[in-house]
């Protein structure tokens, strides 16, 4: 029993990590339609700046800080530098962002060397709370928190703000949306910056979670993100929610009874999903 | 003798009830045309006669055959073939190669893969055949998105003919030509297709329609309203009333 | 803008295709004129060369956006290596054939599962389905050694026992041979007709072609001979590893595809020379800072060699020889 309630709980909390990596990529792509692989190297960017700076300065916070804007710099880049001149053309965006993951990956091998980190957590959160024969941090009960916060903030955001009806016309009609008066691509790239600080915010905070992070975990990670959007649906915070829960908490069941199934769930998942309904989840059917 | 039979077909989507109760036949050799005012329908019945679309009921026969649940590629190798509105062609592929594309569909050695599609000299003969009969013989290596639109529409129509269908549908056939490609056009097709080749064809243009057609469909709103001769259908009160509206007087 | 079509003479069209023959010339004599450690880079070219073609088929000329078929390369290499380990079996004539035989299924249960999409969820699942044998060679770890892959592959017996630069030998014939047949299987209804579906698939359905049916048959031919390059190429590294699976070595195989010259076969196995050689050269200088070279190299093919360098080599040398029609 304390084995299904650590899990499941554990599994929100890896959830909610995806869920913050990913609603970025999601909403992204059900806007511009930019398929951004590199998305996941945002996320190793926030976690590394923000573990090297809460490690040197001793202070969670301003690791949080800095790793989310080194995260919303790079998006910054990524999108203006490059993907701006690929618009609608998906193949070139996905070899483009591919080419990014390899010299996002060397460029961390060679400034912070092979050896994973541990993430940072405040002293305050260290403390855990027994369930059972099982310890669960107040961290991760934190993250979990937090994420629902945040969550409900974004859904508010996309529901009941002027840039989110913006970005969700968009989605449906961006001619519409310009001619509205409305300058789309500014929106466009305001989500994009801001999907981006999500992904560093996931990084330094969801690192903990992981179990750390390493060398490969920005290539990683964008396999699950890819596969939180699929099973979800694109293009809004209630897509990227479900697929990130059920994703999270399916991987974390699996990891407690059958470990050897873990690795492959979410493949399963996106398969069966892609083949049953494409639109995912929450996804509108066409 | 009819060759196609379409028995109450109905087609809609979402809440959108597109054609209701089509019921028609088309005789072998016939030549039809399907008229109505825009949005009445006329390219989805081309598009459910293809097998494009599914209809929600009914049922269409083709020389015998119940081809209602069967996909485009069956009723090709019925001697059904269809050409279209918006020209269709296989853009970065030659003049030549796209009609002998259009010869070996229906070909039982169209799983060949390893002989070259050029050793079949008696397909290449009816290409060049073909283009000749349409003036592109000269433009058979042109890629086909290089053609002016007239001559798009020349292939377009050559790409339906190629297969020698018993059943030939044809989407505004004339569409975006001047008079005189208009009239070349229906030459062509007077010319090459098969006296006993059944031609459904859809048309704004009345000229073509009048010339070419011995029995004309109208279609309103999803439904055949009046069907007849030429001379009766521009006679038919409820098909002026459509085109030009409520007159005073005839 | 007309295209005439002026007769080319035998004599300038045997000028055309001389290079050809310098080609094959230059690979005879490879193993005569260069260092071992140069033949072992070519015939890696062969094998990836091969691949790299594959994946041609299906993305170039059928349109798939394939990003499976390292896992497909992979699964004949691993069923190869398993084969020759386990049960001992040396000739190349019953191991080949098995490991051929896994790709072509696994060939197809991709193409069956992905059927009825395009483009970028074709993408995708080729893609899931991919990783997901990746992650079958990482966890399966009794049979594919997980990590560490499976090592100790000796050269395979032909009639008689092949050693290294026989082997090259080996590698080049099955290699020209392969590209021969394909080279037939573009040009044939069959790769005419995935070509027209390509460009237009619902005229291609209407004309009388099935569709569906032929994408899985092309992806599943494409299949074998990814397989077969596989295969060549675990007898070639004495062993194969997972990481010669994963998405990153399916992304590979599609860049080489797109700096050679998409859907022209032959820019296929160009642009594996040219990723390769890249490789090796660059690694030399900085071996651990390649990637960053390879990263790129993906950006600038997507921004200055979209229509890929065959096609611009053989206009130029269109060009050069004065022969009759160059495309603008």
């Amino acid at each position: 029993m304390d084995v299904l309630v650590v899990s499941v709980l554990s599994g929100f909390s890896y959830g909610m990590v995806l869920f913050l990596l990913a609603t970025g990529l999601s909403i992204v792509l059900g806007l511009m339609g930019v398929v951004n692989l590199a998305h996941g190297m945002l996320f190793m960017i926030g976690a590394y700046m923000g573990i090297t700076v809460g490690n040197a300065t001793g202070s969670f916070v301003l690791g949080v800080i800095c790793g989310v804007v080194a995260a919303g710099i790079s998006g910054l880049i990524i999108e203006r530098g490059f993907l701006r001149r690929l618009y609608k053309q998906e193949l070139e965006q996905i070899l483009v962002t591919f080419g990014f993951i390899y010299i996002i990956t060397n460029l961390h091998l060679w400034i912070y060397g092979p050896y994973p980190r541990s993430g940072i957590v405040p002293p305050l959160l260290k403390h855990a709370v027994t369930i059972g024969r099982y310890d669960v941090t107040f961290y991760r009960l934190a993250v979990i928190v937090v994420g629902a916060l945040l969550c409900a903030c974004l859904y508010l955001l996309q529901e009941k703000t002027k840039i989110g009806a913006a970005i969700r016309a968009g989605m449906d009609d961006p001619e519409m949306v310009y001619a509205s008066g409305i300058n789309l691509r500014n929106v466009n790239i305001a989500a994009f910056v801001f999907g981006a600080l999500l992904a560093g915010f996931a990084g330094v905070v969801g690192a903990p979670v992981l179990g750390g992070v390493n060398i490969t975990t920005g290539g990683d990670v964008i396999f699950v993100a890819i596969a939180v959007c699929i099973v979800g649906g694109v293009g809004s915070v209630q897509g990227a929610l479900v697929g990130a829960l059920l994703i999270g908490v399916i991987t974390s069941l699996m990891q407690a009874y059958l470990p050897s199934v873990a690795i492959y769930v979410m493949y399963i998942l996106m398969v069966i999903i892609l083949i049953s309904k494409p639109s995912g989840i929450i996804g509108k059917t066409s | 003798m009819a060759i196609l039979t379409v028995e109450n077909i109905s087609f809609g989507y979402g809440g959108l009830q597109v054609l209701q109760g089509m019921t028609f036949h088309v005789k072998k050799g016939e030549k039809v045309a399907l008229i109505g005012p825009n949005g009445a329908g006329k390219t989805t019945v081309l598009n459910v006669l293809s097998g494009l679309l599914r209809p929600l009921a009914g049922k269409i026969e083709l020389a015998g055959h119940d081809i209602t649940g069967e996909p485009p590629h069956g009723r090709a190798s019925l001697g059904l073939s269809r050409s279209f509105q918006v020209s269709s062609l296989f853009p970065k592929m030659t003049v030549l190669s796209n009609v002998l594309l259009a010869l070996h569909g229906t070909q039982r050695n169209s799983y060949q893969m390893l002989r070259p599609i050029a050793a079949y000299r008696k397909n290449v003969e009816k290409a060049e055949e073909l283009l000749t009969s349409i003036d592109l013989l000269s433009k058979r290596e042109t890629l086909a998105r290089s053609l002016s639109h007239g001559e798009q529409r020349r292939l377009e129509l050559v790409l339906a003919l190629a297969s020698d269908p018993a059943v030939l549908l044809l989407d505004e056939p004339t569409a975006g030509l001047t008079s005189d490609e208009s009239s070349a056009l229906a030459e062509i097709l007077r010319s090459a297709s098969r006296k006993d080749v059944a031609v459904l064809f859809v048309a704004h243009d009345l000229d073509l329609v009048f010339t070419v057609a011995e029995r004309i469909l109208v279609l309103y709103y999803g439904e055949i309203i009046a069907e007849g001769t030429p001379e009766e259908i521009q006679r038919d009160q409820s098909v002026r009333e459509i085109y030009l509206g409520k007159t005073k007087s005839a | 803008m007309t295209q005439g079509n002026k007769q080319i003479s035998s004599g300038k069209r045997l000028v055309f295709y001389a290079p050809v023959l310098l080609v094959l010339l230059f690979f005879a004599g490879v193993p005569w004129f260069l260092d071992t450690p140069i033949v072992s880079l070519i015939t890696k070219v062969l094998c990836f060369g091969l691949l790299a073609m594959s994946v041609d088929i299906a993305f170039g000329y059928t349109g798939l956006w394939t990003f499976g078929h390292a896992a497909i390369f992979g699964v004949a290499a691993y069923t190869c290596a398993i084969v020759v380990m386990t049960a001992k079996i040396t000739s190349f004539w019953i191991a080949a054939p098995l490991g051929i035989i896994a790709a072509a299924v696994v060939s197809a249960i991709f193409a069956a599962v992905a059927a009825r999409s395009s483009g970028l969820y074709f993408l995708l699942i080729t893609f899931a389905l991919g990783q997901l044998v990746y992650s079958v060679a990482v966890q399966w770890k009794s049979v594919t050694h997980g990590d560490d892959g499976l090592w100790g592959i000796p050269y395979p017996d032909i009639a008689f026992s092949l050693s290294s630069i026989t082997y090259y030998y080996f590698t080049l014939v099955i290699v020209v041979g392969c590209a021969l047949l394909l080279y037939c299987f573009t040009r044939s209804p069959f790769g005419y007709s995935l070509v027209g579906i390509r460009e237009n698939e619902v005229r291609a359905r209407t004309m009388g072609y099935n569709a569906g049916l032929r994408k899985i048959i092309g992806f599943v031919v494409s299949g074998l001979f990814a397989g077969l390059a596989g295969i060549l190429y675990v007898y070639f590294n004495g062993g194969i590893a997972p990481e010669n699976v994963g998405m990153a070595a399916s992304g590979m195989a599609t860049i080489m595809v797109i700096i050679g010259g998409t859907g022209t076969l032959w820019g296929a196995f160009l642009g594996s020379g040219v990723v390769l050689l890249l490789q090796y050269f660059i690694s030399l200088v900085t071996p651990s800072r390649w990637p960053i070279f390879l990263g790129a190299i993906f950006i600038a093919a997507v921004f200055f060699a979209r229509d890929g360098i065959f096609p611009r080599l053989v206009n130029i040398w269109k060009k050069v020889i004065g022969y009759g029609d160059i495309d603008g």
